[in-house]
């Protein structure tokens, strides 16, 4: 198994079956723009660490394994790895908010003020 | 320079963050709490047992001198640690400001009321001019709806 197959299979697959379930609700700019944001972010805080501790060689990667060119001693599929398990632990907690509740992503707090 | 171990490494690097998001909004994560915890258990959980796999297929692996030695499975624990610490960053990240988000109106309000009280206490009124001021925040709070008054 490559890194890119293990990728599409064990980030993939989950993220498609979220995708199903969420549906139309994934189209909403709140949404859009709060994952988007700690995507970025992630790979932002993730990326020096992971040069570090690949420098140290704390850990590493099989090089039959992954695509080949090592962006700041960082395999793509690393980058990628890290892009996919924030859009999964996102998607995840949108689903957590919003599912199963009477109305909108409001706590009932907030309506028992009015 | 031969570098750190695993897990002083991975703490430094996680702990601060998880305990600004608690400093910052706390009070969103305790009002979610039955929810967001969940998420975080089992996306490390799902994880730590994808990593079991990627190990044992050898697609990476670790200087075993750098780790603690303990294992779950063939996964060394930091790495567990690790993808909860990662995945509750995101969850908690993602909580916060989804929760701020929609009290935005209100804890705007909130803040330009203080400003009002602020500046009055100085003696200074704040450089506006007072009649569209008042028309423009009046039409904004109608249209809001918004249930929190200037002394909330």
């Amino acid at each position: 198994m490559t890194y890119a197959t293990f990728l599409a299979l064990f980030l993939g697959m989950p993220l498609a079956a979220l995708a199903l379930v969420l549906r139309g609700r994934l189209w909403r700019r709140r949404y859009l723009a709060l994952t988007a944001a700690l995507m970025g972010i992630a790979l932002l805080y993730m990326a020096p660490w992971d040069h570090l501790a690949a420098v140290w060689r704390l850990w590493s990667w099989a090089p039959g394994r992954t695509v080949g060119p090592r962006l700041w001693a960082i395999p793509p599929e690393e980058y990628l790895f890290c892009l996919l398990e924030a859009l999964l632990a996102a998607t995840l907690t949108y689903a957590a908010l919003i599912l199963f509740r009477g109305r909108g992503p409001a706590s009932g707090r907030k309506a028992g003020r009015r | 320079m031969s570098g750190w171990p695993y897990l002083p490494f991975l703490l430094i690097w996680a702990l601060p963050v998880i305990a600004l998001q608690w400093l910052a909004g706390g009070r969103y994560l305790w009002r979610e709490r039955r929810r967001w915890p969940w998420v975080v258990l089992a996306l490390g959980a799902y994880l730590t047992f994808a990593d079991a796999v990627a190990i044992a297929a050898g697609i990476w692996s670790f200087d075993r001198r750098r780790l603690s030695g303990l294992y779950l499975a063939n996964v060394p624990i930091e790495e567990a640690l690790f993808y909860l610490l990662t995945a509750a960053m995101v969850v908690q990240g993602f909580t916060i400001a989804w929760a701020a988000w929609e009290d935005h109106a209100q804890l705007a309000a909130r803040w330009r009321s203080r400003l009002m009280r602020v500046s009055r206490a100085i003696g200074r009124e704040p450089h506006r001019v007072p009649s569209r001021h008042t028309s423009i925040t009046a039409s904004r709070s109608a249209d809001r709806q918004t249930a929190s008054t200037p002394d909330a």
